[in-house]
């Protein structure tokens, strides 16, 4: 009777939004979306009459759910996990949150590297899984207020008051973060991947063979000219054939390069001093950066085959001694190649290297940074889900108590014990009886070392991190003032967004193409004016425009 | 239940027949769908080896055009050129190659990687970047049976369309297309493109093809490198490349496991695409449907039979009710050579022949009922019941009653009961014309009750003229005329009895008006009575007894005055001459003149003479007959005398014991039977009798006076004591001896 209840709801919903739409606007997009909004808010409304005046706090949900409709969740299969499993589903950890939340759960997962493709394929098929773990922010055309207006996924406002009160706490008691997962219109879109300590938020930096620093009688280098020194020496007395290296196929390094900083700039957007946005790529400080790469490029310091690299080769090369300087991250890099290199070379060690500078003894204006949320891993309920409070129970459940230690940690007793308050993961975890390096023994039963739809708690991090070259990381490579140019999760407006995509995909490809003709010296850097005019031509100052108007919308959310 | 079975038994044979249609069919269809299921197979697997060369060959095609466009892609052909190493200029090149493989790998699902090698440098360039060959074969393809230098001996040699078949580093096999690029400087192979696809991926095509678990969907290539969907699989192990022909092939078919083999040769590269398919699956296929068809059968049999047995049971329970009834109303029982139906037909026709009879004979008895009723009509007062049922329809509202009296003599009652039936059938075949009749016999005559519409006279005027023709009619054809007497028309039911009552007292007119039809309606104005009270004739008669004639005349005048006062039919009048005249003949009678009636001259009573002459003619009469009872009164006083003196004669002598009649005339001087009469004429007792109660009066004043009995006996002139005791009991009721123990 319920059941049918709602569902009449739903069609007088779908009506009013039918009429409505056809009234108001002209989109049918559009038209589904005020639908989809109207239903949810008729769906709330209806518990709200059904709970009488107080019904204004949802009920915490009691785990498991009891039985119901197998759930599809999309999400990309992160490597370490991949690497013994096919299907989120067969891992513990997959197969305990099911088992917990009460939740059927076909897990989908796109092939490799292939995230973005196959969600626009997913997205053209119309065929939706129920929940889709994205990067709704950066990766969907427009944006999550786009995605709303198109019918791809739900508004949770509704959702959220009604089924998930575990989340709804934790963005009361963090409003900074609740800010950045919602849209400008106030629209909640996701259930958000959030790292919740500080700690988790400098990820990414530059590292070294320390133990070849130490051979050479060197520092860890902290200026551009140090950089230049150790790299070279690393060349001719190390005989690294490629003495820096790194996945520059990899976009999110690409952006956050510390060189790059150290010139205060990077490659897309931050935000400069004056409190606006700026796009580095067209800035002096870029050029400066490209004259530096290049010439490190003509001297061999900067692996030849730098534009096409993945992280097969930049691991191998950083283990058999082609490679002595990288970037990457502390666990899935520096812990990964250490364990791996000294197998056959037990001296080899790596280095967190501080964002360097130009000045000696200067502190790093810059700095790779990360926003607590970054709209990555960010899971949305389709429009295509039929079973809605399931779904928004099933996520919210992460975000509870219960949940939070789950996605962390794993199953109590088996990946972690509680020593004096801590939850400590066991042997099964740190020293794995099959041989499993760590990042990938916790893969099978947490989500906590990489993303998701959860809070990450640091802890995690203090025993993900088992030497202590990484347990320095966070110190060392956020030892800068980077987060004051980082830009947070802005949103441009759904008009604005298409826009913006055009222009900036024009640029972004001309961009790479001319920053790595610069690198390779195959074009001249008296050309970089010619460059920057060519970006401007391309629409840059609207780019601009748009990013300034979403930033002050942001700030006044 | 033995009796049932006939019946039963055809009912219970006609459903199974019945059944039996769908069961025949059942087996018809099952050898069919067997032999269908067979060529089914066969063509399943045709189909399905087309469907597996269409993919794969499309795959191939595909991969192999893939191969084509890289091997004239520009990227590649600008890369291939460098000598040693790669320039800057070279690494943007295979910066944009890599960006084109990456779009390949992504658009083409069923490709691992794709990767290009360049002779000329060494390097690899993959989807996973650029790098040194042999960077590349030791991330991706490093295994002891395939070594580096083979590899790249491999990769360095011509290719146009080939397939290599290598293990991957991480598990599993993959098969690599390769191509050598084109347009190359002559006798340089300066680069090879390879196109890598997942064994897997293949493995899983051909797995989902398969339509059963036990076969076994393989491609076999020249080299007898098989990919198979079943690898286990021993006797697929055993199949080379050479040893296939294509078409379908029974293989092994006496040995352990016979199977067929189908196969069909790729169109585009040197493969062979085979299905191995054992008998057992098919005919297990088979064996189900046979399964389901015994089932079938079975459960048709058993719910048949149920049905059967349910519908004949209810079927035959009409006729076991019939036979029940049948045999509840005491029916003989079945014969063995007749069925039930035979039987109940046998009962149901002797059923109706008594019906016939018991109507036939309810028909007489109603015709007796009737007659009853109708008699009851006539003899009764009518008590309102309706008469319809007995069949007496008089519905109109009068009715007459006609009575027939037959000319016969009473005695004659085989002409009598002719002339009723001749009165009956004619009566009523005339009347009818007219009239509503019934007709009944009562007693030696025949009654009419005649239904008329109204009251009116005119009817019996039409009746009238009916009797004259019907008189008639009888006369001259058989030889009678009968009387008839015709009641009034009277109302309704109820005037019957009124009718008939008087018609019947038509008859006494009979005489009186000396004619054979008598109607009521004419007659009724007659007084039928004279007063002729019973006091005055007791008068008369007493008058003439005394001689008294004066006495008698005055009466017989008073009658003659009250009577003949008035207006007086000839009949009333000729009815009390009639009367009179028998008054005259009782008296002289009682007065002792017995002769009158011989010796008076009575008046005729045929011709009548004028009422005065007849009235002084009786008065002559009775002067006449006075005289002479006067005259005979006058005789037997004397002869009184003489009585008494005998009673005088015999109180005197009773002790004599010779005391008798003889005695007594000798002592009168008369004969003795004389003296006997006299005295009885005068004394109206026997003298005899006289003689004995003198004696016992004697004797029972001497036995009161205490005198024995044979002293009474002596005195009283018994000869002995019993002849007195016997003679005293029979006229005093006790003995002798018991009347003076009274004393």
């Amino acid at each position: 009777m319920k059941k049918r209840g709602v569902s009449l709801l739903l069609t007088a919903a779908m009506l009013a939004g039918t009429l409505a739409g056809c009234g108001s606007s002209k989109e049918t997009t559009e038209t589904s979306a005020a639908t989809t909004a109207a239903a949810t808010t008729a769906a709330a409304a209806e518990t709200t009459a059904a709970g009488g005046g107080a019904a204004a706090a949802p009920v915490a949900s009691v785990y498991p759910l009891s039985a119901g409709d197998q759930l599809q969740y999309w999400c990309e299969l992160t490597s370490t996990v991949s690497s013994n499993y096919a299907n989120l589903g067969e891992t513990s950890f997959g197969k305990g949150w099911m088992e917990r939340t009460g939740v059927d759960i076909q897990f989908l997962h796109p092939p490799a590297g292939q995230l973005k493709e196959q969600f626009s394929l997913i997205l053209a098929d119309g065929n939706l899984p129920d929940l889709m773990e994205y990067n709704w922010v950066t990766d969907y055309p427009g944006g999550p207020e786009k995605a709303i207006k198109d019918g791809v996924i739900l508004p949770l406002n509704d959702i959220i008051d009604k089924y998930c009160p575990n989340l709804k706490a934790y963005l009361k008691e963090n409003p900074d973060i609740d800010r950045m997962i919602k849209t400008d219109d106030g629209n909640y879109y996701s259930f958000p991947f959030i790292r919740g300590d500080a700690k988790l938020l400098n990820t990414i930096g530059l590292m070294l063979r320390a133990d070849w620093l130490v051979d050479l009688g060197l520092e860890v280098p902290e200026t551009m000219d140090d950089w230049h020194t150790v790299l070279t020496a690393f060349k001719e007395k190390k005989g690294a054939v490629a003495p820096y290296t790194f996945e520059y196929t990899n976009g999110q390094y690409l952006t956050s390069d510390p060189f790059a900083y150290a010139y205060g700039t990077n490659r897309s957007f931050y935000i400069g001093s004056d409190g606006k946005v700026h796009f580095g790529a067209t800035e002096d400080g870029y050029k400066q950066f490209l004259t530096t790469m290049a010439q490190w490029y003509s001297e061999g310091l900067i692996d030849p085959d730098i534009a096409t690299l993945k992280s097969d080769q930049v691991s191998a090369k950083m283990t058999n001694g082609v490679s002595g300087a990288s970037m990457g991250q502390a666990g899935s890099r520096m812990g990964t190649w250490t364990a791996a290199a000294q197998a056959s070379n037990p001296s080899y060690k790596l280095v967190a290297a501080p964002p360097p500078t130009l000045k000696k003894g200067e502190k790093a204006e810059f700095g790779q940074i990360e926003n607590p949320y970054s709209g990555r891993a960010s899971v949305a309920i389709t429009t295509s889900c039929k079973d809605i409070e399931r779904a928004a129970k099933l996520m919210d459940y992460a975000y509870g108590e219960e949940g939070h230690m789950y996605f962390n940690f794993g199953i109590e007793g088996e990946s972690y014990t509680m020593v004096d308050g801590y939850p400590t993961y066991t042997d099964l975890i740190m020293k794995n009886p099959d041989g499993l390096p760590i990042s990938q023994a916790m893969s099978g039963y947490i989500r906590g070392n990489y993303n998701g739809p959860f809070v990450q708690d640091a802890r995690y991090l203090e025993q993900y991190y088992t030497l202590y070259e990484q347990k320095e990381t966070p110190e060392v490579w956020g030892d800068s003032n980077g987060k004051a140019h980082l830009l947070p999760p802005i949103t441009p407006t759904s008009d604005e967004s298409k826009e913006f995509s055009t222009i900036m995909n024009e640029i972004n490809t001309y961009r790479d193409e001319m920053t790595l003709k610069f690198m390779f010296g195959t074009e001249s850097l008296d050309k970089f004016d010619d460059y920057v005019k060519n970006i401007n031509n391309m629409g840059l100052d609207r780019a601009l425009e748009i990013q300034n108007a979403a930033l002050e919308r942001y700030n006044s959310r | 239940m033995k009796n049932r079975s006939k019946v039963y038994l055809k009912l219970f044979l006609s459903y199974v027949g019945i059944l039996s249609v769908p069961i025949l069919l059942g087996f018809v269809i099952y050898g069919y769908t067997f032999t269908s299921v067979r060529r089914q197979a066969e063509e399943l697997n045709t189909s399905l080896l087309m469907m597996v060369q269409r993919d794969m060959d499309k795959e191939i095609d595909n991969i192999q055009k893939i191969s084509a466009r890289m091997a004239l892609d520009a990227n590649v052909q600008l890369a291939s050129r460098a000598k040693k190493d790669f320039s800057s200029d070279d690494q943007l090149t295979l910066y944009h190659l890599f960006n084109d493989l990456q779009t390949i790998a992504m658009s083409e699902e069923f490709i691992e990687d794709i990767f290009v090698y360049f002779n000329n440098t060494q390097k690899v360039s993959c989807i996973n970047g650029t790098m040194s060959s042999d960077m590349y074969y030791n991330l991706y393809y490093k295994s002891d049976e395939f070594p580096f230098e083979k590899f790249k001996d491999y990769m360095s040699r011509f290719h146009y369309n080939d397939v290599l078949s290598i293990h991957k580093k991480s598990g599993g096999d993959v098969l690599v297309f390769t191509m050598t690029i084109l347009y190359s400087a002559i006798g340089e192979r300066s680069a090879t493109i390879g196109i890598a696809v997942d064994y897997n991926s293949i493995k899983q095509r051909l797995v989902s093809m398969k339509w059963a678990d036990g076969m076994n969907v393989m491609i076999i290539d020249k080299d007898n490198m098989q990919i198979s969907a079943d690898p286990e699989s021993e006797e697929c192990q055993k199949l080379t490349y050479d040893g296939l022909t294509s078409g379908n092939h029974l293989v092994n078919e006496k040995g352990e496991k016979p199977c067929i083999i189908s196969v069909l040769e790729s169109n585009k590269t040197a493969w062979k695409y085979v299905t191995v398919t054992p008998t057992s699956l098919i005919d297990e296929e088979a064996k189900e449907i046979q399964r389901i068809a015994v089932l079938g059968l079975f459960l048709c049999v058993i719910t048949g039979f149920t049905i059967s047995g349910y519908m004949t049971r209810k079927n035959y329970n009409p006729v076991k009710m019939l036979l029940e009834t049948m045999k509840n109303h005491g029916s003989r029982e079945i014969e063995a050579n007749e069925n039930e139906y035979q039987w109940l037909n046998n009962q149901i026709n002797l059923f109706f022949q008594k019906q016939v009879n018991t109507e036939r004979l309810l028909t007489s008895n109603r015709k007796s009922l009737k007659n009853y009723y109708l008699i009851q009509l006539l003899q009764d007062y009518y008590d309102g019941r309706p008469m319809e049922p007995y069949g007496i329809q008089l519905e109109l509202g009068y009715n007459v009653v006609i009575l027939f009296e037959p000319d016969a003599r009473k005695e004659d009652i085989e002409e009598n009961a002719l002339q009723k039936f001749v009165i009956t059938n004619v009566f009523k075949e005339m009347c009818l014309n007219c009239f509503y009749v019934e007709m009944l016999e009562i007693g030696e005559r025949v009654a009419a009750i005649v239904n008329l519409p109204t009251g009116e006279n005119q009817h019996i005027q039409v009746l009238k003229e009916l009797f004259e023709n019907f008189q008639q009619l009888t006369e001259d054809s058989f030889g009678f005329v009968s009387r008839i007497f015709t009641g009034s028309i009277c109302r309704g039911m109820a005037g019957i009895h009124l009718s008939y009552q008087q018609a019947y007292d038509m008859e006494e007119y009979l005489n009186l008006l000396d004619t054979t039809l008598i109607i009521y309606d004419e007659v009724k104005n007659i007084h039928p009575e004279y007063d002729y009270p019973a006091e005055l004739e007791e008068k008369i008669i007493n008058a003439i007894k005394t001689g008294d004639s004066r006495q008698a005349v005055q009466t017989m005048r008073q009658v003659f005055d009250m009577n003949l006062g008035g207006q007086v039919s000839a009949n009333i009048f000729r009815c009390l001459i009639y009367d009179m005249i028998g008054t005259l003949l009782k008296g002289a009678n009682s007065g002792g003149y017995r002769e009158a009636a011989r010796e008076l001259d009575l008046p005729d009573q045929k011709v009548l003479g004028p009422a005065e002459e007849v009235k002084n003619q009786f008065e002559l009469l009775l002067d006449h007959i006075c005289e002479k009872v006067t005259e005979i009164q006058k005789e037997t006083s004397q002869d009184k005398t003489l009585s008494k003196n005998i009673q005088k004669f015999i109180q005197e002598n009773y002790m004599n014991p010779d005391l008798n009649i003889s005695i007594t005339s000798q002592h009168f001087d008369m004969t003795p039977a004389y003296l006997s009469s006299i005295y009885k004429r005068q004394t109206c007792g026997s003298l005899l009798n006289y003689i004995n109660t003198v004696r016992i009066e004697h004797a029972e004043q001497f036995l009161e006076e205490g005198i024995s009995v044979v002293e009474v006996a002596e005195r009283t002139g018994f000869r002995d004591s019993g002849t007195f005791i016997r003679a005293f009991k029979k006229k005093k009721g006790i003995t002798p001896g018991q009347l003076k123990k009274k004393f």
